[in-house]
């Protein structure tokens, strides 16, 4: 039995407040903060707080949520300053003090808590985040040994291998590290760590020959060198992607290219 | 329904409003004093080339209390910088380099590393002091 089972109807029934930036576009000027007091219960996330207030106080609430564990990465939002996922963030963190709630940071609002998310979605798009097989990458000769393939035609993979880029996979794209990013906010052409860090992935993947396709976008000065290793985009990843740590090594991997150019002026082909 | 995204303005004082970002600004500012610093040991060189009079007033310099203050402000924030480059250091080691060694002992060498050398310019100052 719940908390809010256990009091309902009575006189002290414990309450919280919540305190969240709204927008409406067909009627506001600017986003300002709305103020909604609920019952506390304790098992509450964020997210079951939100629906309470779309059903009882305010159906006009729009944000947006799917798989309520961490997983779908739709109900990332900024928690009393913090980027969070609504769903693993849970009221008794805050009670008996009152919760903020904003947008993401660093995107368009376009209504309530849903920001507009289509500059995200390009920029995954253009650091080619699938694997790109040195049959396909025609311009350019296999920079990595292919894998050997097994009977049925798929690539072999040892455990090792797969561990390299494993944590760079796990990214849920909840844009929570462009919303901890000041970089972000500065320069909205910056690529961005979730991004970066996708890219990273595949240019680890030992199936992957693709590496060449991507450096434009990685090298560039809105790719990897407009991060200026804050880290905060690692801290408040939900699923320790780390991906300023994907960034920082492209960085590295990048100056010692350049380095290497000058030594090597035709990577090491002879005509 | 028409579409009106609203954009938040970045606000100039953004690295004031939360710990991570003062905590940044304060390791970016090391570079800061570490740069005075050096103009500062660059400056005693130049004393110290000029001939023993000018060689003193530049020590004396060193005791003003100020100085003094200016020097402590710097180790501190040297030290803010040395710790936090040593933690990053790992991130930024390439991915194969990183799984076979181990983030500690990347950590942990440089630290070692950094502390020996700190060491042996000591024991060269004191050695030079007696001389």
């Amino acid at each position: 039995m719940t908390d809010m089972t256990k009091n309902n109807g009575s006189e002290n029934q414990r309450t919280i407040i919540l305190e969240i930036l709204r927008y409406n576009p067909e009627s506001d000027q600017e986003p300002s903060f709305g103020t909604f007091e609920i019952p506390y219960v304790e098992d509450w996330s964020l997210l079951d707080a939100l629906e309470y207030i779309k059903d009882e106080k305010d159906s006009s609430l729009s944000y947006r949520w799917s798989c309520r564990m961490a997983v779908c990465g739709s109900c990332g939002m900024v928690i009393n300053g913090r980027p969070q996922l609504g769903c693993e963030t849970f009221l008794r963190s805050y009670y008996p003090e009152k919760i903020r709630i904003e947008p993401l940071a660093n995107f368009p609002i376009e209504r309530d808590l849903v920001v507009d998310s289509s500059d995200f979605i390009k920029k995954l798009e253009s650091v080619k985040p699938y694997i790109i097989d040195a049959v396909d990458a025609t311009k350019v000769k296999p920079k990595k040994a292919k894998p050997e393939k097994t009977a049925t035609g798929v690539y072999k993979q040892k455990p090792e291998e797969l561990g390299l880029f494993k944590q760079f996979s796990m990214c849920i794209n909840c844009m929570l590290c462009y919303s901890a990013c000041p970089q972000m906010g500065l320069n909205p052409l910056f690529t961005g760590p979730a991004a970066l860090a996708l890219g990273h992935r595949y240019n680890l993947d030992n199936r992957d020959q693709g590496s060449d396709e991507r450096t434009e976008v990685i090298q560039d000065k809105n790719g990897v060198w407009s991060c200026t290793f804050v880290g905060y985009c690692s801290e408040v990843c939900p699923k320790s992607v780390d991906p300023a740590a994907a960034i920082n090594q492209n960085k590295a991997q990048g100056a010692q290219d350049w380095a290497l150019s000058f030594l090597m002026p035709r990577k090491g082909e002879k005509s | 329904m028409s579409r009106r995204p609203y954009v938040r303005p970045m606000e100039r004082t953004w690295f004031m409003k939360h710990p991570a970002y003062r905590f940044y600004m304060l390791r970016e500012s090391s570079c800061i004093f570490s740069l005075l610093y050096c103009l500062n040991l660059l400056n005693g060189l130049f004393k110290l080339a000029n001939g023993p009079e000018a060689w003193e007033s530049w020590i004396n310099l060193q005791g003003n209390p100020l100085m003094v203050v200016f020097a402590l402000v710097t180790l501190g924030l040297t030290l803010v910088h040395t710790i936090t480059f040593a933690n990053m250091a790992p991130r930024v080691a390439p991915q194969q380099v990183r799984k076979a060694v181990g983030d500690m002992l990347i950590r942990n060498g440089l630290l070692g590393a950094i502390a020996v050398f700190n060491v042996v310019i000591i024991i060269l100052a004191a050695m030079g002091g007696v001389a």
